[in-house]
């Protein structure tokens, strides 16, 4: 049997991960998106092993709400990424600083 | 402790292996006769472009939008089937409703011409 | 058969947004009016509902879905808001052109995230109303489909938005992991049992706490996670700004009094400094950097996020008292925040909407009674009496010196007053500047008016608004 703490320390560092794509990635917005769709896979990955270890079915069940708001949440993104670039003709994270103040 | 995983590093060095051979017997046994057709790099759907940095076709990113919608009905209607003789008709009317709610989505992007590629 | 009265009102939002979204699609272009009245008659008939079946609904109870008298209340709140705003927005889309009834039923999502949050009692149907209102706030804030500031301003809070989900959904994670449930009576019941923890359960819960705080400061809007704040009122759509800064507020209260005050009670002494510590911030920072803006929209969203310092004041002390005075402000908030854009929405400078504080300048000439109710709003947004955003700040420093925080208060007082010069500056562009534009009205400001002279009746009576909010916080502390 594998010990809870190193299910932790995985979903923890996959977390971490996400969060550096986020804040070091300069270039492309999309790379963004992917880490913030990890960002919320390791969040999973902890409801997951809550509920096996409680032998509980709520963490599963959590889940499956998380994954469909995600996906609702990252085709909002690609929507607004696609207006986006419609109007800069670009979608590098530097070309937006338009506002500013 | 560490003998547990003992499974894994045997299927890992084993997985590299084959993996390896495999490329190396298509590169040693296969003919190779280049030319620069085969050479340049195809995409489906559009021309390649001239910046490689700067792939980006709003086309696909609709389609993909589309998709992940209905990609998560499948997922909910899996464990719905499976349990469907368990939950009896309210299930089944549940599932009604949402497929219905989905199916306002779909109408709504149809009449829009979301669904169309030009 | 089950009884499903209890849940009606979601399922009339819901229905009725199919339904309205099928009728929009075989609409010709000009009768998409029609949509925009059937909106307003579903929000009407709902509040109607709500009133006639007040006594049913209250006695129900249900174990994830409250329908106590303090959500159906607060439904009622957002429901009429609501209405207003939508009566504000769309004679400022038609104006511009710009007017879709997607705009409304994207709204509407929001409403029933709104009033899934106030009805929840589960972290799973808390966080799906939280993010059903910050999905609609994504895709409103893009709405202005031309604009390249808009779209911008949406993708840097889609961004900062989803990474707070993030944050909040990681803290939702660990608090299931360490007391088993996600019911939030049960979570309290856990904690409360639990006396003593050993050292790994407080890290453990000091972690969970600080995620979900990090997060609930950005939805907020708290110092120093504001930083989205002044982008989006910056780049979005003036009735866009109008809904943002209004309603959301209320909702975000509310999930601060359910996981707070109704989870994590039992934590208050982890809690409390960091709530605090935001306030400080926020009231600094909103107040200083206000002083600088030129622009109306910008200076609003420093404004506001010097109000929601106020707000996190009154929730770090914790105590009935406080929490009414929270519950006070953040009403008062709304309905300033209501009228001061209300306001702005009807009014157009060279054709278009109004930026800049200087687009106003003079408008006492041409527009006296408009520059009188720009002036109401701007006194009591500077608290100042008889104003409701006097009593509003007066509440609240009165719960400080209850409870002997005198520095605090004290601070507080001196923000206020640092606060007022900015407000007084939009008084002075309007009544003794030259004319230097060409102001005019969309229609006619009756239901602005009213919205605006709330303010000073309120001022004069706030005993009404007062136990009400002391009603809606009873609740919570009856035990």
């Amino acid at each position: 049997m594998i010990p809870m703490s190193y299910y932790l320390i995985l979903s923890s560092i996959l977390f971490s991960i996400a969060l550096a794509g986020i804040f070091i990635n300069r270039k492309n917005i999309i790379i963004l998106l992917m880490s913030l769709e990890l960002m919320f896979l390791s969040i999973n990955f902890n409801f997951i092993i809550f509920g096996n270890f409680l032998s509980d079915l709520t963490g599963q069940i959590f889940v499956f709400f998380v994954l469909t708001v995600v996906a609702a949440e990252s085709a909002i993104g690609l929507a607004i990424i696609v207006v986006l670039f419609r109007n800069k003709k670009s979608i590098n994270v530097d070309d937006i600083g338009g506002l500013k103040g | 402790m560490l003998i547990e995983y003992l499974p894994i590093l045997i299927f890992l060095v084993f997985a590299l292996i084959f993996a390896s051979l495999m490329i190396s017997v298509g590169f040693a046994a296969g003919p190779s006769n280049p030319d620069s057709e085969k050479n340049s790099p195809y995409e489906c759907g559009f021309d390649p472009f001239e910046d490689s940095r700067m792939k980006f076709d709003v086309r696909y990113y609709l389609v993909a939008i589309l998709f992940i919608i209905f990609d998560l009905e499948i997922a909910f209607l899996f464990p719905w089937a499976v349990v469907i003789h368990e939950i009896g008709l309210t299930g089944l009317l549940a599932m009604a409703i949402f497929l219905l709610i989905l199916t306002v989505g779909f109408i709504y992007e149809w009449k829009k011409g979301a669904l169309e590629w030009d | 058969m089950m009884n499903f009265l209890f849940i009606m009102p979601e399922i009339i939002i819901t229905t009725s947004m199919s339904v309205i979204l099928l009728i929009d699609l075989f609409l010709k272009k000009k009768n998409k009016i029609i949509s925009y009245y059937l909106i307003q008659f579903t929000l009407l008939f709902l509040i109607f509902f709500l009133i006639r079946n007040f006594e049913q609904i209250t006695s129900l109870n249900h174990q994830d879905f409250s329908t106590d008298i303090f959500s159906i209340v607060f439904k009622t709140i957002l429901l009429s808001g609501l209405i207003i705003i939508f009566y504000y927005s769309y004679n400022f889309l038609r104006y511009f052109k710009v007017y879709k009834t997607e705009y409304f039923l994207i709204c509407l999502f929001g409403l029933l995230g709104m009033m899934i949050i106030t009805s929840a009692q589960d972290l799973l149907i808390l966080y799906l109303g939280i993010e059903l209102l910050s999905l609609s706030l994504y895709s409103i804030i893009a709405y202005n489909k031309d604009s390249a500031f808009s779209s911008e301003a949406a993708i840097k809070y889609y961004v900062l938005g989803a990474i707070a989900s993030g944050f909040l959904l990681f803290g939702i994670s660990l608090i299931y992991g360490l007391t088993g449930t996600i019911s939030l009576n049960e979570v309290f019941q856990f904690i409360y049992d639990s006396g003593s923890r050993d050292a790994v359960q407080n890290v453990g819960y000091i972690f969970a706490l600080t995620f979900i705080i990090v997060s609930l400061g950005f939805k907020f809007g708290a110092a120093p996670f504001h930083m989205w704040i002044p982008d989006v009122y910056h780049g979005s759509l003036l009735p866009t700004t109008l809904l943002l800064s209004s309603l959301p507020k209320i909702a975000v209260f509310i999930i601060f009094i359910k996981l707070l005050l109704q989870a994590f009670i039992g934590l208050f002494h982890f809690w409390a400094d960091m709530i605090l510590i935001l306030a400080l911030i926020s009231i600094v920072i909103g107040n200083i950097i206000a002083i600088v803006q030129t622009n109306f929209k910008r200076m609003l969203a420093y404004s506001t996020i010097a109000n929601i310092g106020f707000i996190l004041i009154g929730i770090s002390l914790g105590t009935q008292e406080s929490f009414t005075a929270a519950t006070f402000y953040t009403l008062s908030y709304v309905i300033m925040s209501m009228a001061i854009f209300g306001i702005l929405t009807f009014i157009t400078i060279n054709g278009k909407a109004v930026e800049e504080i200087s687009d106003l300048s003079g408008l006492n000439e041409n527009h006296p009674w408009q520059a009188f109710l720009i002036l109401l709003t701007m006194l009591s947004l500077a608290g100042i009496p008889p104003l409701i955003g006097f009593h509003a700040k007066l509440f609240l420093i009165q719960v400080l010196v209850n409870s002997s925080y005198f520095i605090i208060a004290l601070f507080a007082v001196i923000m206020t007053v640092i606060g007022a010069y900015y407000y007084l500056r939009v008084i002075k562009v309007i009544y003794f500047d030259k004319v230097s534009t060409k102001i005019n009205l969309i229609i006619s400001s009756l239901i602005v008016s009213i919205n605006t002279l709330l303010l000073l009746y309120l001022g004069l009576f706030p005993y009404n608004l007062v136990n009400l909010s002391k009603f809606l916080m009873s609740g919570f502390f009856s035990t």
